[in-house]
């Protein structure tokens, strides 16, 4: 349908109120919102991944897509959504924060969109967050994920606490590491199990774990 | 040779003793001395002292005065968060729009804070160190200042949305980055280093940076020539191996290169300018001196063996993170001065 090609051009170019345009007139057309996350939103994750190698990878065009798909799913989708949401994304439950001592989260907060648009639900704790807090979540919402972030170097300690937490808890949840500080350290460094070079590279790995398609 | 002259040497590319080692080492030179980063970044003395006792110590090439990304905003009137092991925040950005510009102090005011600590370790080390060893005044670049006085993502928002806006508010933060290095040069720095880590690609995209980004950065290294400091030194930390050519027109003299970005072929980007890289910062937290040792052989080899005339200087590249093990240090700096690449270590 030539409209939603239009509506994934919109939203992977970061055109927000087009993208908003563009996905009303879809709804008035008689196109299911689901239709709108799954081929739309979905698709565009799709178009941006193949974009964003690390060395084309820049913040600006996540975050204008990123604006771009929260304001479709709040302006559109979720006002038309007879029950909540929450209860669309059935995908894998996935805890998300920057590591205690770090106040960094643009990175977070993309990651944050993207996994939504990907049908995973997300908790998202914020930054500054305890270790003890990403476990306690991921067993409250029996979480299959854990996804931490940081930007510096000296919350490496508080990461692998995480691990040894989990354990004595016996939480068996994934960890993925990622930001600019964890990128330079190799999983065993950081007792985790992944880490994500980028957005899309960490999304490629739950993908697979979780055995999802993009 | 002493260590400014082998900096000379290497940044004009004439030949030198031995390969400049430069690793950036800042808050480290603390952890060393057994002080805190809050005590480091309170008192000229302190951090002068540290400083000072990290190179004499380790034998490396440099003196860096720093005090973190977020001096220069709490000078135009940003509320800092200082914790007592780390470089401090900015607690909330004190501008809601780039059009708030009048909400920040006219002019910087650096008669407390940081920035004065920063003047005043300029001073004691230039009096130590003399003409013998360079001291690097770091003073934080236009864009990283405008990320930080109104917030990195409406900063980027602006950037798409409203880009006139975006290029007035930067051409405020460019004055504002030229007073704080003028102050630096004046308080004894011999070098400055503009340290511009939003400018990265890994933020904006490398398009934007030849018209969005480069205008200011050179203005600012153009305006301070008139003053003349030894040398002028660009860092942006990532990808930057697409804007390298750009970078380079701004007149630098001296380039960061991040080790994302493969050294040799960086020096075949931009064969006139002198490099300063580029280990892996979190190298020297996590891996042991045999690792940092063998990374610094492979870039010798294909950097070539004429000291100075290489136009290299070893260095990290960003910040070495203050949790560093020293010994990765010295490890660097032992390298530097190795003579032959075939020895035994």
């Amino acid at each position: 349908m030539a409209k939603l090609d239009e509506l994934i051009t919109a939203v992977a170019e970061g055109k927000n109120k087009l993208a908003v345009t563009m996905a009303e007139e879809l709804v008035q057309a008689g196109v299911p919102v689901r239709a709108i996350i799954q081929d739309g939103l979905t698709a565009a994750l799709t178009l941006l991944d193949l974009k964003c190698t690390s060395a084309e990878f820049n913040l600006l065009e996540l975050i204008l897509a990123g604006r771009a798909m929260v304001d479709v799913m709040d302006k559109v989708v979720e006002p038309r959504l007879p029950e909540s949401i929450a209860s669309v994304l059935t995908g894998p439950a996935v805890v998300l924060g920057t590591i205690k001592g770090d106040i960094h989260d643009l990175g977070k907060h993309i990651v944050h969109i993207v996994l939504k648009a990907a049908g995973y639900r997300v908790f998202d704790l914020g930054k500054d967050v305890e270790p003890a807090l990403f476990v306690q979540t991921a067993r409250a919402e029996k979480a299959d994920f854990i996804l931490v972030s940081s930007l510096l170097t000296v919350s490496i300690p508080y990461v692998r606490q995480i691990r040894e937490l989990c354990q004595k808890t016996g939480i068996s949840a994934r960890i993925v590491a990622g930001g600019a500080a964890l990128q330079q350290a190799r999983a065993e460094d950081l007792a985790v199990d992944y880490v994500a070079m980028d957005v899309f590279d960490g999304l490629h790995y739950l993908n697979e774990e979780a055995g999802m398609e993009l | 040779m002493n260590s400014l002259d082998r900096l000379l040497a290497a940044a004009s590319f004439s030949p030198a003793d031995r390969i400049p080692a430069a690793p950036q080492v800042y808050g480290l030179s603390a952890v060393m001395a057994g002080m805190t980063i809050y005590q480091y970044i309170h008192r000229g003395k302190v951090m002068a002292d540290c400083q000072w006792a990290a190179q004499q110590t380790l034998g490396y090439d440099v003196l860096f005065v720093y005090g973190g990304n977020a001096a220069e905003a709490e000078s135009l009137g940003c509320r800092l968060d200082y914790p007592p092991h780390y470089y401090p925040h900015i607690v909330k950005p004190v501008l809601e729009s780039w059009q708030d510009w009048t909400k920040l102090n006219p002019a910087p005011d650096c008669r407390d804070g940081i920035f004065s600590v920063l003047q005043q370790a300029c001073g004691i080390l230039r009096q130590k160190a003399g003409d013998h060893i360079p001291v690097i005044g770091i003073v934080t670049g236009p864009v990283t200042l405008a990320g930080q006085i109104l917030g990195i993502e409406k900063l980027l928002f602006t950037l798409a949305d409203e880009p006139e806006g975006f290029l007035r508010l930067l051409a405020r933060t460019t004055e504002a980055s030229l007073q704080f290095a003028t102050l630096l040069l004046r308080a004894g720095a011999h070098v400055i280093m503009l340290n511009d880590p939003s400018a990265s690609p890994n933020l904006i995209p490398n398009e934007l940076y030849a018209g969005m980004i480069l205008p200011f950065q050179r203005s600012i290294l153009q305006e301070l020539r008139e003053l003349k400091p030894l040398l002028l030194w660009l860092q942006i930390a990532g990808y930057t191996r697409r804007i390298l050519t750009d970078m380079a027109k701004t007149g630098a003299d001296l380039m960061t290169v991040d080790y994302q970005v493969d050294l040799a072929e960086a020096r075949a980007l931009v064969p006139a300018t002198a490099l300063a890289g580029n280990l892996k910062p979190l190298s020297f937290v996590i891996d042991d001196r045999e690792v940092i040792r063998q990374e610094i052989a492979s870039l010798r080899q294909r950097m070539g063996a004429a000291p100075g005339e290489n136009g290299w200087i070893i260095s990290s590249g960003c910040e070495i993170p203050p949790d560093s093990r020293v010994e990765n240090v010295e490890a660097l700096v032992e390298k530097a001065s190795w003579g032959d690449e075939n020895a035994p270590l």
